[in-house]
């Protein structure tokens, strides 16, 4: 990882991870211009870290540390939204963001069925299934330990599929 | 539904993504970002690849020689040395945007300070005056240039500080200078020309630059009522430099408390730092409110005031404390005492002339420097006021709505002369506040993974 910190490396991996960060921060406040402000700091500072001669093993997991920080921080500071409000999902904000008919169609039919989980749930599996990680990632990306997640993971799969289930046997 | 017919269905929300024109301007402000924060170690290898800045270092590190030459006005034998080897050095050290912007502040600063020396000493020449002015013009731009990479950069908040604490500064400055000016009758339209030409500098279009830059980020900004305003991140920023800025000032006061010997002073910066704390405690209110426009607002007034107050600090501990450069600061005090009254006159000119003689008179010394210069410090009381009061303005110039706000409590600082005993705690706790605002972001954003990653 040590070649991560030249300039070429590294825009190398904001291109390739520039939009799954931004997604992230999007799923957790719905709010555009903050999420772009969030996804520009996190690779910033995994820059400035990196530029001190530190070593980052995973590097697309440490961004995701840190724009996870820093939404936790965003949240904190904001302190006339209760804890509840943590993890703001606005499924109509989030599916404005896509410009594509189409594609918004199916958006809109994920975010429904994920806006009917806990937001653990609906963190633990996009992490997972969306990004790619595995439970001893999300666990350090969202502070928690791997067994915890692994359980946690299984149980909110199950619950995902319960949701689907249900919806297609209303439709 | 097995797992790969989940991962599909997740899968789908890979359609929400970056617009190409987002995704560009980030790219280009973490590009812009990457060059201006190279790799510390790589940098300073590079640096010492040259032997000519080997040489250097060692002329600064074994001479002792620069050390000196710190204390020089242009005139002086080691006046080169300062401005050509010590500044050159302090350059090197600053290896991004940010840290350029600062250095070229300080240097700004420096000659400023050179001004008011030669001012107070009643040897400011109108060629040396235009020379210097000269050098904190083209510091001024320079500083300017690098606040600006460093706003493109979308450090707005960082940029802003910069921008705030460089006005502050030439603001300042050019009251002292004017003050210093009324105090002595050598040179003195020399000196108010100075100090007009730095006024001129600060109202210049520093505000328009951090703006145009500001826009030209474009998307990295919040959009509250129509108005734009800076970012959560970048208001965080700009609220940790504002804290410390009032940290740093408020410790410089109560360090050097004892140097205001006129009461006045030392209440009026008192309740400057007050006023500065009210602002930032105000701005925190904003921020966990969301208000980031107003939040900024009161950030600018709160760093402007410390900042101000740093300064004069500064400037006491110059004229109060130093030995030569005292006697010299507060001869055209001397003289103005002595018209009216001679005997005080007579007394302080025997006794410097016993200093300066006699090892064994230091007492006597001290206690006739204090007396020689307090007419420089009464005169400087109203020049702290002044100063104080005009920033406000100058703030409210550019602040709009504001305005009132700002001289609301330029009124208040002139009805509340005296003195709170409250004022310290009130102060700590406004800081305490910030510092637990700010805490999970400046130590745990990377610190967290860290942790996770030496598990490994």
């Amino acid at each position: 990882m040590s070649d991560l910190n030249t300039k070429t490396e590294f825009l190398a991996v904001y291109d390739d991870h520039a939009d799954a960060v931004y997604r992230r921060c999007l799923f957790k406040t719905s709010d555009h211009e903050v999420a772009l402000d969030l996804m520009q700091e996190a690779f910033t500072r995994t820059w400035d870290y990196l530029a001190e001669g530190k070593e980052v093993r995973n590097v697309k997991a440490f961004v995701f540390t840190v724009a996870n920080n820093l939404i936790k921080d965003h949240y904190k500071k904001k302190k006339s939204i209760t804890m509840a409000d943590m993890g703001n999902f606005d499924p109509h904000r989030i599916a404005d963001e896509v410009e594509n008919i189409n594609d918004k169609v199916q958006v809109e039919e994920v975010i429904r069925a994920l806006e009917n989980l806990k937001e653990a749930d609906r963190d633990i599996l996009t992490l997972n299934l969306l990004d790619g990680f595995g439970p001893k990632e999300i666990g350090k990306i969202m502070d928690e330990r791997e067994n915890t997640v692994s359980v946690r993971l299984h149980r909110a799969r199950a619950r995902l599929r319960s949701v689907l289930k249900l919806e297609d046997n209303e439709s | 539904m097995n797992h790969n017919q989940l991962q599909n269905f997740i899968g789908k929300l890979t359609h929400v993504q970056l617009s190409d024109t987002d995704r560009e301007a980030v790219r280009n402000r973490l590009e812009t970002h990457i060059m201006n924060n190279q790799p510390i170690v790589s940098t300073w290898i590079s640096l010492f690849k040259k032997p000519a800045m080997v040489l250097a270092a060692l002329v600064f590190i074994v001479g002792g020689v620069s050390a000196a030459a710190e204390q020089a006005v242009p005139g002086d034998p080691l006046y080169a040395v300062k401005v050509n080897v010590n500044e050159t050095l302090m350059g090197l050290a600053s290896l991004n945007s940010f840290s350029e912007a600062q250095n070229q502040s300080r240097i700004t600063a420096r000659r400023i300070a050179e001004l008011e020396s030669l001012a107070a000493r009643g040897t400011l020449d109108p060629q040396v005056s235009q020379r210097l002015t000269l050098a904190i013009s083209q510091h001024t731009q320079a500083a300017r240039a690098h606040i600006k990479e460093v706003s493109e950069q979308g450090e707005t908040g960082s940029a802003l500080s910069l921008e705030i604490e460089l006005i502050s500064t030439l603001n300042t400055h050019s009251d002292i200078l004017e003050k210093i000016a009324r105090l002595s009758d050598m040179q003195a339209s020399t000196t108010v020309t100075a100090a007009e030409e730095l006024r001129r500098m600060a109202q210049s279009k520093a505000e328009d630059d951090v703006s145009t830059a500001v826009e030209q980020s474009g998307t990295i900004l919040v959009r509250v009522n129509n108005e734009r305003t800076l970012s959560p991140v970048q208001a965080d920023k700009l609220l940790e430099r504002t804290a410390g800025r009032l940290k740093e000032a408020r410790t410089d006061f109560d360090n050097n408390y004892e140097i205001f010997s006129d009461t006045t002073v030392r209440d009026t910066l008192e309740e400057l730092l007050v006023t500065s704390a009210d602002d930032l405690d105000a701005a925190v209110d904003n921020i966990e409110s969301g208000d980031y426009q107003a939040a900024k607002e009161h950030l600018r007034k709160a760093l402007t005031l410390a900042h101000e107050v740093g300064i004069v600090v500064e400037v006491y501990k110059l004229y109060d404390l130093s030995s030569a450069d005292t006697k010299d600061s507060s001869a055209p005090a001397s003289t103005e005492t002595a018209t009216t009254t001679d005997e005080q006159s007579a007394t302080s000119t025997n006794t410097e002339t016993e200093a300066t003689t006699t090892a064994t008179s230091s007492d006597v010394s001290t206690n006739t420097e204090v007396s020689a210069s307090s007419s420089v410090e009464v005169d400087a009381t109203t020049s702290v006021a002044t100063t104080s009061l005009q920033g406000a303005s100058s703030v409210a110039s550019t602040s709009g709505s504001s305005s009132t706000a700002v001289e609301d409590s330029a009124q208040s600082i002139r009805k509340t002369w005296s003195p709170d005993s409250n004022n310290y705690q009130k102060i700590e706790r406004v800081l305490k506040r910030v510092d637990e605002n700010l805490s999970f972001s400046t130590d745990e954003s990377t610190g967290g993974y860290t942790s996770g990653e030496e598990e490994n």
